[in-house]
């Protein structure tokens, strides 16, 4: 009985882990080129960093995702492992879903939701936000 | 094929879908602005049904159809007794009205210790079934394409047909087409809820195509781009809407000759196509013509 | 028995009384003229009898059946075809698929499945429009486009449509219309022939040499209201017909 519950716990608390939930965030700052990002891709699974991913980097508008998309590009591995580097060429300020594209140990896809600006890209959280104008 | 080329021609093969479906209803007289709300009610059927239910994908696909095509069909109730620009902005204002819809949906299961569903604006995420069943993106582009030829095959049977001879009476003279004893209104609720279903299916697969979804990406730029492909690529056939897509997807953005300004040039194209050539570039003269020449 | 009965038949356009208490009677397999100026009132009481528009009052009965009842779309079925005195084609379809789709009477749909005939093929119906197309000569011009068509071959594919659907009377609304005598002599023949194949024929005209010659029995409408009706001879010789035509006191 005690072993069944300690097998429970175990399990419930390597859950996560089991999962091994797939998570991306990004930091981009804009060069001197208009709308061309430098961006550094930090990509992690169940927590810890996920290096050796061949990553591609794409960029959807969110109203018009089929026929307004930028050219994916490959990210090359940063200094730290889990990072990659990347350079964005967007066609305009404002919103757009970043496609990473990850192959190698994993085979997966994740959509971040970034705003870029003037000096780089925040992510959006359009739950804390007024609904759309 | 590297990736680039695979996810263009994917996205050609998806939004052609829809492009479809505008032409179907506009063969039929009907200038719809709507379909992007039947696109995006395939796309979160099929979602939720692979992604909370473990429903495979073509069975997911079927259902998308088959809530696209209730849900056009309610809407074709009350909008087809419109006429012309009447039922244009009322087709819009019903697409925008599902679009809203999706953004009140909060509908999350607990899978793998993660919430999944619709969470109203934060869209839809982890519509995995692809990456789960390791199907390469070749594999989905063979998909998309597969299914898109089955689509176009059963166009070009129907338009060989009593049926689609019919369809073209209600698009040009629907008054006449009345006195030859044609049951106008159900018809056109017929081809209205064809073509939600199409769009849905469409829908479904982009859905999967994405893995994530939100209600902007069903707005009216989805709708105005679906029925500006069938009029530049033309009303004469099936391969017309084609065409459109190709135009503007493969020959427009792929070349990214335009870069940020193609949005400018499209427009401006679909603007002198309709005033040179109104019913789009393979109109009905022009297949009546190649298929004579092809006899 | 009347095939066709109009009793106090009324259609009026705001002020306008187009047609106005209109009393109509046609017999099986007569040739019936329905003549009078511009605007009084023929071509609307065409546009009544195939539904185009609901009767202001009074009643249309064709075959027992009353018209006003039933919608428009199931007109046809009954029996009742017409051609148009603006020509009304389907550009887009072919002279051949123009023909086709009219075949909608009863017959053919019990000839056929309903997936057969929405879905299959043309191979069934080939004969029967074959010898529409003689009948119209227009079998060199089957696979042109209706758009395509000179004047006179629209002229003929319309009167070859009304045909396709099998009725028991066609309403000729001014067939005759911008053709010249050959052709004129040419529509004579083809309405003569229809009749001979058991059809009823209302013939709305204005060519007096077409409409004299052809017809059995003539009503002569004015202000929407009938102010004569008879044998072409008793029509000719109408003072009332006469003023109505050339105005004043002729």
């Amino acid at each position: 009985m005690a072993k069944a519950a300690l097998g429970l716990i175990l399990f419930f608390t390597a859950l996560p882990l089991l999962a091994q939930k797939v998570e991306g965030e990004l930091a981009c700052r804009l060069t001197k080129t208009d709308f061309i990002y430098d961006c550094m891709i930090r990509i992690s699974r169940g927590g810890l960093p996920l290096p050796g991913a061949a990553v591609t980097v794409g960029a959807d508008m969110p109203s018009m995702p089929m026929a307004h998309n930028v050219k994916p590009v490959k990210a090359t591995p940063g200094k730290t492992p889990g990072e990659y580097a990347a350079k964005l060429d967007l066609e305009m300020l404002g919103e757009w879903a970043v496609k990473l594209r990850l192959r190698g140990p994993v085979n997966d896809q994740l959509i971040l939701l970034y705003e870029f600006d003037e000096k780089g890209a925040q992510p959006v959280r359009r739950g804390d936000r007024l609904p759309r104008k | 094929m590297d990736d680039y080329t695979v996810s263009v021609l994917t996205n050609i093969g998806l939004i052609s879908f829809i492009a479809l479906s505008a032409y179907l209803l506009i063969i039929a007289g009907e200038m719809s602005f709507g379909q992007q709300g039947f696109f995006g009610v395939g796309a979160y059927t099929a979602g939720v049904a692979t992604a909370m239910y473990g429903v495979p994908l073509p069975i997911a696909a079927v259902m998308a159809m088959g809530a696209g095509a209730a849900a056009a069909f309610l809407v074709g109730l009350p909008t087809l007794r419109l006429r012309g620009l009447y039922f244009a902005m009322a087709t819009l204002a019903a697409a925008e009205m599902l679009r809203i819809v999706f953004e009140l949906i909060h509908f999350q299961r607990e899978i793998d210790g993660e919430p999944i569903g619709p969470d109203g604006t934060q869209g839809f995420r982890g519509i995995r079934w692809v990456f789960e069943n390791g199907v390469e993106p070749e594999g989905f582009l063979a998909m998309v394409w597969g299914l898109l030829f089955a689509v176009v095959a059963l166009f070009l049977f129907m338009e060989r047909s009593k049926l689609g001879a019919t369809l073209r009476m209600l698009g040009e003279d629907p008054e006449l087409a009345r006195m030859l004893g044609v049951h106008v209104e159900r018809f056109k609720l017929g081809v209205a809820a064809a073509a939600g279903a199409l769009a849905a299916l469409g829908g479904a697969l982009y859905a999967h195509h994405n893995t994530y979804i939100e209600p902007r990406n069903f707005d009216i730029m989805l709708g105005v781009h679906s029925l500006a492909y069938a009029l530049i690529g033309g009303l004469g056939t099936a391969f017309g809407p084609l065409l459109g897509v190709l135009i503007d997807i493969g020959a427009l953005e792929g070349s990214r000759v335009f870069h940020g300004y193609r949005m400018i040039v499209f427009g401006g194209l679909v603007a002198v196509l309709l005033i040179f050539r109104p019913r789009g570039l393979l109109d009905e003269r022009v297949v009546h013509w190649l298929k004579r020449r092809l006899a | 028995m009347a095939l066709l009965e109009l009793k106090n038949v009324s259609r009026h356009f705001g002020g306008v009384r187009a047609v106005d208490g209109l009393d109509l009677a046609i017999e099986p397999g007569q040739i019936f003229g329905l003549i009078g100026p511009n605007g009084s009132g023929k071509s609307t009481t065409v546009n009544l009898i195939s539904g185009l528009f609901p009767l202001t009052a009074g009643s249309i009965v064709f075959q027992n059946e009353d018209l006003a009842k039933l919608p428009t779309h199931l007109r046809l079925q009954t029996g009742i075809a017409r051609t148009f005195q603006n020509i009304r084609l389907f550009g887009q379809l072919t002279v051949w698929q123009n023909l086709w789709v009219a075949q909608n009477s009863p017959a053919d749909r019990a000839k056929r499945g309903f997936f057969a005939r929405w879905l299959g093929g043309q191979s069934g119906v080939r004969e029967e429009i074959s010898q529409l197309l003689e009948f119209s000569g227009l079998a060199h011009k089957q696979d042109e486009l209706a758009a395509n068509l000179a004047f006179g071959e629209q002229r003929r594919l319309e009167l070859a449509r009304a045909l396709a659907t099998r009725p028991t009377l066609i309403m000729l609304d001014e067939p005759a219309a911008g053709m010249n005598t050959e052709e004129i002599g040419q529509l004579r023949e083809r309405i003569l022939k229809i009749r001979t194949q058991g059809t009823t024929v209302l013939l709305v005209e204005h060519v007096m040499e077409l409409v004299m010659g052809v017809t059995d029995r003539i009503a002569v409408l004015n202000f929407g209201q009938k102010i004569a009706e008879g044998t072409p001879a008793e029509i000719q010789a109408d003072v009332a017909v006469r003023k109505a035509y050339l105005g004043g006191d002729a």
